[in-house]
């Protein structure tokens, strides 16, 4: 590059004389240390302040957060498929010790199926020509009990006539086509003939309704007769515990030293109360009665068991709000027993004391339980003189006098769980 | 050469003295006309008065106010208010002239280059700083500076047909 070119220009490129003579009064005039622009730094704050006071009114203002969907509290409910007892993961069962489980149906075996159900289990021919001959009339039930009690027995041969004949005498009536064997009235036949101890418990707890004439204490929470046949009245838990009135008053109506007591969470009135509000439900909410098969009062659980046909949101979320400790109600979703639906109401429902109910085979519940009497009429008054053939059989369903609500018999049951 | 107080303020006459051609060579440069390069000698040497600072040494002195120069150039050249009025004086805005033909050609040839190149130029030819100095002046790499010294050169040539250079 031309060196010399470039320090001509650059001599040339300097501050004219009045340039200078400027700057030299400007920096006599400045002061030494440049003032703090205060002007400055107070409108960048006053600027910040006045974003934070718009941003805080724009928040205040803005509407909330609002979620398009809100939980909505749904009823638990056990599903049980078919009759063989499976229940599904999803299930959730709640309180009580006879939930999550399938009974078979206490239907009456017609000499064909007692001749292929003996057959199955190796009896001979001329063994179930010769039991048939003594005219017990069994049941599914009775049977599925016989064959698990066998089954878990000891014995080489544990289907022997001797066997099944000692059973039978225990736990069956002889159809001789006269009247029935000795019947308390309006009890099943299958269920309680002829059981002393369940007789006596069933008188106490006719006499403790009696005391009750209708209304229920608060402290009551409903009874059952045991397995022994005892009557256990249930009394709510918020009693003292250390105070035995009660027991002694309910011992003092009956007049039984025999009845025992257990705790339990809700009281009768307070599932009498749920139950009619459940009896509104079909008429109120035509979708949760299309669904509801059944519903009655299981006193032994103390709780509502209800039997769905199919489960939706709708209902689980009335349910819900009926019971929100999601422990009064039972749901169970499942096919009903029967398969002759149309002779009986899917609706009807009564109390079940629950109790000493021997009529099933094991200890579990089921939805699928559907009472199928072969007596047909409960009513001992109307007794006919012969009993109806056992392909005359109706459902429970079909009684003409149903026991009032309270009574200690299961005599008519509607789809129960 | 006079030593002078490391502390800006003192002695600003003889401070203005050693660095006027600088400071006003780099503004009128980087602006391209004596008015802008007026406001911006004037603003460097009174930012300079007032800072109040503490140089360790003549070049950290220097390169301030030549970091100063420039960013003074830039706030006055990139104004909107600037951008948007014109002037009402010709000689405000007239360009700046040399007394030699040769000399206004090669203005005329360096104020056409880009600034990347334009400044890179001036500090390297007219002021004769190394390219470590134009770099921390500039706040890039010594290599970009340069690459830029490379590029500029080439483009000034043409420009000027390769006259006045020595190669």
């Amino acid at each position: 590059m031309n060196k010399e070119l470039f320090d001509s220009m650059n001599k040339q490129m300097g501050p004219s004389p009045e340039l200078r003579e400027a700057l030299s009064e400007k920096l006599a005039q400045a002061p030494k240390k440049r003032p703090i622009p205060w002007m400055k730094y107070g409108a960048a704050a006053a600027c910040a302040v006045l974003a934070a006071g718009v941003f805080t009114v724009y928040q205040a203002g803005k509407p909330r957060f609002q979620p398009l969907t809100r939980t909505v509290p749904l009823h638990s409910y056990v599903m049980v498929e078919g009759l063989t007892g499976t229940i599904q993961e999803n299930a959730t069962t709640a309180t009580g010790g006879s939930e999550g489980a399938v009974r078979d149906q206490d239907t009456g075996m017609t000499p064909e199926d007692l001749t292929a159900a003996m057959l199955d289990v190796g009896y001979t021919q001329d063994e179930v020509n010769g039991y048939q001959a003594i005219g017990y009339q069994m049941t599914w039930a009775k049977w599925w009990k016989f064959v698990h009690q066998q089954e878990n027995s000891e014995g080489d041969d544990p289907f022997n006539l001797d066997d099944l004949k000692l059973f039978s005498q225990k736990e069956l009536y002889i159809s001789t086509g006269a009247l029935p064997a000795p019947n308390t009235g309006d009890l099943p036949g299958g269920a309680y003939v002829g059981d002393a101890p369940v007789q006596e418990g069933a008188e106490d707890y006719q006499r403790l309704m009696d005391r009750f004439n209708g209304t229920y204490p608060d402290w009551y929470g409903g009874a059952y007769l045991d397995r022994s046949g005892r009557l256990v009245v249930q009394l709510v838990e918020d009693k003292d515990p250390g105070d035995k009135t009660l027991e002694l008053q309910v011992l003092d109506w009956t007049g039984s030293d025999s009845v025992m007591f257990s705790s339990c969470k809700y009281s009768r009135a307070q599932l009498s109360e749920l139950m009619d509000r459940l009896n509104a439900l079909p008429d109120s909410n035509p979708e949760c009665g299309d669904v509801m098969a059944g519903w009655g009062i299981n006193e032994e659980a103390n709780r509502i068991d209800l039997t769905l046909t199919q489960v939706n949101n709708s209902i689980l979320v009335v349910l819900a709000e009926l019971d929100p400790e999601d422990d009064m109600i039972l749901v169970q979703v499942g096919q009903r027993a029967t398969a002759d639906v149309g002779t009986e109401d899917p609706t009807v429902h009564h109390t079940v004391p629950g109790g000493a109910d021997t009529s099933v085979p094991n200890e579990d519940d089921s939805i699928a339980y559907e009472p199928y009497y072969d007596g047909a009429k409960y009513d001992v008054e109307e007794l006919p003189e012969k009993l109806p053939k056992l392909e005359q059989k109706q459902p429970a369903a079909t009684v003409d006098s149903v026991p009032g609500e309270g009574s200690a018999d299961t005599a008519a049951r509607g789809p129960r769980s | 050469m006079e030593t002078l107080p490391l502390r800006a303020g003192g002695e600003m006459d003889a401070v203005i003295d050693r660095y006027q051609n600088t400071v006003y060579g780099l503004a009128l440069t980087r602006t391209g006309n004596r008015a802008d390069a007026d406001d911006v000698f004037q603003e460097v040497f009174l930012a300079y008065y007032q800072c109040g600072k503490t140089f360790r040494d003549e070049e950290h002195r220097k390169a301030w106010l030549l970091r100063t120069t420039i960013n003074q150039s830039r706030r006055v050249t990139s104004s909107s208010w600037r951008q948007k009025t014109v002037p009402l004086s010709e000689r405000e805005d007239a360009p700046v002239q040399f007394r030699e033909q040769s000399e206004n050609e090669v203005w005329s040839a360096l104020q056409e280059l880009a600034e990347d190149y334009r400044l890179p130029i001036y500090l390297f030819y007219f002021q004769e700083l190394s390219t470590q100095e134009i770099a921390k002046a500039l706040s890039i790499r010594p290599g970009a500076v340069r690459m830029r010294l490379t590029r500029g050169r080439e483009q000034l040539r043409e420009k000027l047909k390769g006259a006045y250079f020595d190669e």
